[in-house]
């Protein structure tokens, strides 16, 4: 087994490798975006299969997460502070 | 557990000296963990950063209220109380601090706990030419401090976040000589397991209501007393030789560190300007000029 010391994004990155997720709407923030960095660079080189969209504010990229996850895909998606606060306009709607 | 905080200021490498004590305490085979506050997220404003490590997994977040060692990058963060970095200094078993004559600093400031000094700045200077890259040194130092890491793991450690900051061959191998000195230059801490190292809580946050949870201001008007002069880098200085008195630094200081004199001349507040230099930017007639900060830049 081999023992290496993660950041809390390459942790997070990981967790959903692992997971096998299929579909992640993305949008940059500090200091999250290492973690969609990770995802787009295992997209991109055949690592995980599935789709990985950029999207133009956290409002599209919760919104297509919600409407994702209702269709039973298996999604990830992550963002932090104001992000998070914008996104959750649209969060309401999935409780 | 040992419980490291370290302080300095934007720029210093603070969380680069965090990173490279943890990541030297994982190759030494401890539980690890680190991390830092940016706060302003600008050059020479105040940085903390925290490294934990234990030989058993570690359950504590957050920020370390109650430090094993202290790391001080700035000897003049201590002059400002806002900065904390004498908060909890009870449990500390040292307190570790960057400067040329701790003596003299003693005079000014009580410190209730052991203290360790070591000019890193002088010796990152003599190595680097650059006397604002402490990481190295400072991760040294608290490596060496700990007793947990030998200088093998630190070696190894530098060279792991030196390359992954992309810096070249040459100049990693002349911070693993400044790693190398300030190790040897310092003794290992025996730590006074119990002072520090007694459990610490672990809150459950619960839930406050979004008016409780907001930030509160105690006292108004206070920010006065807050110098953020100390985090300029640049000192802009106005020619009055060759001002008209326009007033266009005036109005364009984001800060309001700028004020117009009975003759309306612009006076500027070195207690709080911090060094932006939109002034220089905005006047007209050039007459307004930078000059390095004589401080460790």
């Amino acid at each position: 087994m081999v023992r290496k010391m993660l950041t809390g994004n390459a942790a997070a990155a990981w967790g959903a490798r692992l997971a096998n997720i299929d579909y992640v709407p993305a949008f940059p923030i500090t200091p999250q975006t290492e973690i969609i960095e990770s995802l787009a660079e295992w997209f991109a080189d055949g690592t995980l299969s599935g789709k990985f969209v950029t999207m133009d504010s956290e409002h599209s990229m919760i919104t297509a997460a919600g409407a994702a996850a209702t269709t039973g895909v298996r999604t990830f998606t992550a963002t932090s502070s104001q992000g998070l606060i914008y996104a959750a306009v649209f969060r309401l709607n999935y409780h | 557990m040992i419980r490291i905080r370290f302080h300095g200021r934007g720029g210093n490498g603070i969380k680069t000296a965090s990173r490279i004590v943890g990541t030297a305490a994982f190759l030494a085979g401890s539980q690890v963990q680190d991390s830092p506050i940016y706060g302003a997220e600008r050059r020479g404003a105040p940085v903390t950063a925290f490294t934990r490590m234990d030989t058993t997994p570690i359950l504590e977040r957050g920020i370390i209220t109650e430090p094993d060692l202290i790391i001080c990058g700035d000897e003049t963060l201590l002059e400002s109380p806002a900065t904390g970095v004498l908060s909890g200094v009870e449990s500390a078993s040292a307190v570790f601090i960057n400067t040329s004559n701790l003596e003299a600093l003693k005079t000014k400031i009580k410190i209730d706990a052991p203290t360790v000094a070591l000019d890193v700045t002088q010796r990152t200077l003599d190595h680097i030419g650059k006397a604002s890259a402490l990481s190295v040194g400072l991760g040294a130092a608290a490596a060496r401090l700990s007793g947990l890491i030998n200088i093998e793991q630190l070696r190894e450690a530098v060279r792991m976040e030196l390359e992954e900051l992309g810096l070249d061959a040459q100049m990693i191998e002349k911070n693993l000589r400044l790693a190398e000195e300030v190790f040897e230059g310092l003794e290992k801490v025996t730590m006074q397991q119990g002072k520090a190292s007694a459990k610490q809580a672990i809150h459950d946050m619960g839930y406050d209501h979004v008016l409780l949870g907001t930030p509160s201001i105690l006292a108004p008007g206070n920010a006065e007393a807050r110098q953020t002069g100390s985090w300029r880098v640049e000192r802009p200085e106005i020619d009055y030789e060759h001002c008209t008195r326009c007033g266009l630094c005036f109005i364009h200081c984001p800060d309001g560190a700028i004020s117009l004199d009975e003759q309306g001349y612009p006076v500027i507040d070195y207690d709080h300007c911090k060094g932006c230099l939109i002034c220089l930017e905005q006047c007209p007639r050039h007459s307004i000029v930078s000059k390095k900060e004589a401080r460790s830049w």
